[in-house]
């Protein structure tokens, strides 16, 4: 039952260095569905895959805005997404009372990796199993991008995608980073798309209902509507 | 022996209580008098009898704020143009009405784009000043190259001075907040002792709001060279050395810009003091002396 | 230690008043609240720049008069809020929702009020005109026209015989609303304004009236006396 004696908990090293609950909590960012993240300093796309719980249930939500100007997307166990996400919010309504201004993206992610650190730490909680693609922007430093991971790094990217099956995905941005340097919106929209394609396995192709695409420009953060993204999709 | 009293305000703390506050004790002084004759020694003076201080009382006193400000600088003016921003204010900090400290730099450089100016105390000022640098600190940590902006100080302070006042432990400064947005744009904005906020092409804390604003008002334009605006900086300067007892004519006036922030070498207006009638004011007067 | 009332300097209070008139006016299908811009205190004018309208919510306006630094805590506050509240229940904020927010927010600081004078202006749920009025601890009641701050007791009167209507305890019920059309109730606030700046120190500079209908929300503007 037991990968080995060294991670029944979360204070215990193995002697190769490593925190085995920590690994397993990444592995369950990995069971989560597919987020899909790419960028350059004028616009940035989030697109992810959507699931249901069965067939009765309704589809989970994968993309949360946090302010006018950042958005979320989580991938893993989503309830410990939604406490990150919370926090985030919390964090940017903070922000804002104070600076009069919308926190910006570097900022929300150092929150939500000391977060995600100080419960690593703890030997009473367990690790949260959710990783973040965090898009915004902001006056002073364009649109970003960035990636948490349950150990509590951070990483700032110019495209990522995480999840489930998002290898192939990551393939195919590899693939395409030059092209996202002077990409328009609509274009990063399609890179996006495609990208998150390649990581749907399923029988069916996207659709709609499938997948949820969100898109920030300078100052502005919107999540597309259904009807929009059907209209996306067509051009794929 | 009589017991060693405490004063009637043990907060006060070691004095003197004189013959005739309190008959019990006076009765009591009599009464020792009588029976070893008057005091003699110096510790107990005739007239009355050394209280000591209560030290559990002033534990137990109700914690008191700052009601008056002691170091403090006057008016604080500030002045947009076509691509920057002026700060103006003297160099002077009063201990009440006496000139105390004539070399202070009421302005301070908060970023490459963003300066404030301060009326009222001193102390509370170099305070907020520690607060904007631990501000400044927070921002080079985080090392996302992300910096505050003008217009994010000024609402930074508002909130700061307002919850003061909240507490009732105001800090007792108006502050002229200068600078540039994020996206160029210059910014010019006052908060008050009590959280009282606003922006404007031109303000002025302290009593330069009554003195300066009215020739800013006059003379302000949108478009004005920083030549032009340094002119009606100094003649607002000039009517505040005037008018403002707690003025002092050395200046300096410090400018915002995309290139950064500048303050200038103190400097004087010229002032003209030589008329025939100031030399002796009294000459054709009947009354005078 | 100086005998009391012997300071130098003057006495701290925390409040200040900076004056300023706001008025809001519910149609059938339109509402609209409106603000001089003028910010004084004493016989000094600290801005003539000062808009004391904000959009809420989508359906919500507030304007307030009286200490500005509350009125302004209050509003950033009550923008937190709305968010939050966006964010639990997946759409904005209605505006008899927001106006019992911001009742409940006032009377928190029932000991140490807010001292702002505020009107909440908005369309509800079935799209009519809506204007709520409080005093500074949280009282309020709906109304379909209100005036606060320094120019009520020049403005109050004017609405009162310009725009009452049927009781709302008449029965048959007859809308409340006033009858007025859009246009002409921009005329009548502008007027108003005009006629308050004529005699009260702390209203004037401009004048700012947002319109919110069925439509959206638009701003307009009329210059009033300086002095």
């Amino acid at each position: 039952m037991f990968r080995n004696q060294y991670d029944q908990d979360m204070l215990t090293w193995s002697p190769q260095g490593r925190l085995h609950q920590v690994e397993y909590a990444m592995e369950a960012v990995k069971q989560g569905s597919t987020v899909v993240a790419c960028g350059n300093k004028k616009c940035a796309v989030l697109a992810a895959l959507k699931r249901k719980q069965s067939k009765l249930s309704s589809m989970q939500e994968k993309i949360f805005a946090i302010n006018t100007r950042v958005g979320v997307a989580v991938s893993g166990l989503s309830t410990d997404g939604a406490k990150l996400v919370k926090l985030l919010r919390e964090e940017s309504t903070r922000e804002e009372f104070v600076y009069g201004r919308s926190a910006c993206p570097g900022r929300l992610a150092a929150a939500a990796s000391k977060s995600l650190q100080i419960s690593m730490r703890k030997s009473s909680g367990r690790p949260c199993g959710v990783g973040l693609v965090l898009v915004g922007s902001s006056e002073q430093l364009g649109c970003q991008i960035f990636q948490t991971c349950p150990s509590g790094e951070v990483h700032q990217m110019s495209c990522t995608a995480i999840g489930g099956r998002s290898q192939s995905a990551r393939t195919y941005l590899e693939k395409n980073m030059e092209a996202l340097e002077t990409a328009s919106v609509d274009e990063m929209i399609m890179i996006a798309l495609r990208a998150l394609n390649e990581s749907n396995v399923d029988a069916s192709d996207l659709t709609s209902d499938k997948c949820e695409v969100a898109i920030v420009e300078l100052n502005t953060y919107t999540l597309k509507s259904a009807a929009e993204v059907t209209t996306l999709l067509t051009n794929l | 022996m009589i017991p060693r009293r405490v004063a009637h305000n043990p907060i006060i703390g070691p004095g003197v209580v004189p013959r005739g506050v309190d008959a019990e004790y006076d009765a009591a002084c009599a009464r020792d008098d009588a029976r070893d004759g008057p005091a003699t020694t110096t510790h107990a003076p005739a007239s009355g009898r050394a209280f000591t201080l209560d030290g559990k009382a002033r534990e137990k006193a109700p914690t008191t704020r700052t009601q008056t400000p002691y170091v403090t600088g006057t008016s604080a003016l500030g002045l947009k143009y076509g691509d920057g921003v002026l700060l103006a204010c003297d160099t002077l900090a009063c201990y009440g009405s006496t000139k105390r400290y004539k070399n202070v730099e009421r302005v301070k450089k908060v970023n490459e784009r963003c300066a404030i100016a301060f009326t009222g105390e001193l102390s509370d000022f170099t305070y907020v000043c520690n607060l904007l640098e631990e501000l400044t600190t927070e921002d080079f940590c985080e090392d996302d190259g992300m910096t505050r902006d003008a217009e994010e100080i000024y609402q930074y302070l508002t909130r700061v001075m307002y919850n003061r006042r909240n507490k009732f432990d105001p800090l007792w400064n108006s502050l002229v907040v200068a600078g540039l947005k994020t996206n160029g744009e210059t910014f010019l904005g006052t908060v008050g002792m009590i959280g009282t906020h606003y922006e404007d092409d031109h303000v002025c804390a302290g009593f330069g709001n009554h003195i300066a604003r009215p020739i800013f008002r006059e003379f302000y334009k949108a478009d004005m060279t920083e030549e032009q605006a340094v002119e009606v900086m100094r003649s607002a300067l000039y009517a505040c050395v005037m008018r403002d007892k707690q003025m002092m004519n050395k200046f300096q006036i410090c400018k915002v810009t995309k290139d950064g922030v500048t303050i200038s070498e103190p400097f004087a207006v010229p002032t003209e003091w030589g008329y025939e009638k100031f030399y002796n004011p009294t000459k054709f007067s009947e009354t005078g002396w | 230690m100086a005998p009391e009332g012997a300071r130098q300097h003057a006495n701290w209070s925390p409040y200040d008043n900076n004056g300023g008139t706001v008025l809001a006016v519910a149609g059938e299908n339109y509402v609209i609240c409106a603000s001089d811009t003028r910010m004084s205190t004493g016989y000094s004018i600290l801005t003539r720049n000062y808009e004391k309208v904000d959009q809420m919510s989508p359906k919500t306006l507030m304007a307030s008069a009286g200490f500005m630094a509350d009125a302004q805590t209050l509003k950033k506050t009550l923008k937190a809020r709305c968010k939050q509240y966006e964010f639990q229940n997946k759409k904005p904020i209605g505006c008899v929702s927001f106006a019992q927010m911001l009742s409940n927010t006032l009377y928190y600081r029932r000991f140490f009020p807010y001292y702002a004078f505020n009107i909440v202006a908005g369309l509800d749920a079935e799209g009519k005109g809506a204007v709520f009025t409080y005093d500074a601890v949280g009282s309020y009641e709906r109304t379909n026209y209100s005036c606060q701050g320094s120019g009520q007791a020049l403005i109050m009167p004017v609405l009162d015989n310009q725009l009452k209507t049927v009781s709302p305890l008449v029965l048959p019920a007859v809308s409340s609303a006033t009858p007025l059309s859009e246009a002409a109730a921009i005329e009548l606030i502008k007027d108003c304004f005009a006629t308050a700046a004529e005699r009260d120190i702390y209203t004037g500079d401009r004048v700012e009236l947002w319109i919110m209908n069925a439509d959206g929300v638009r701003k307009e503007e009329m210059p009033l006396r300086l002095d």
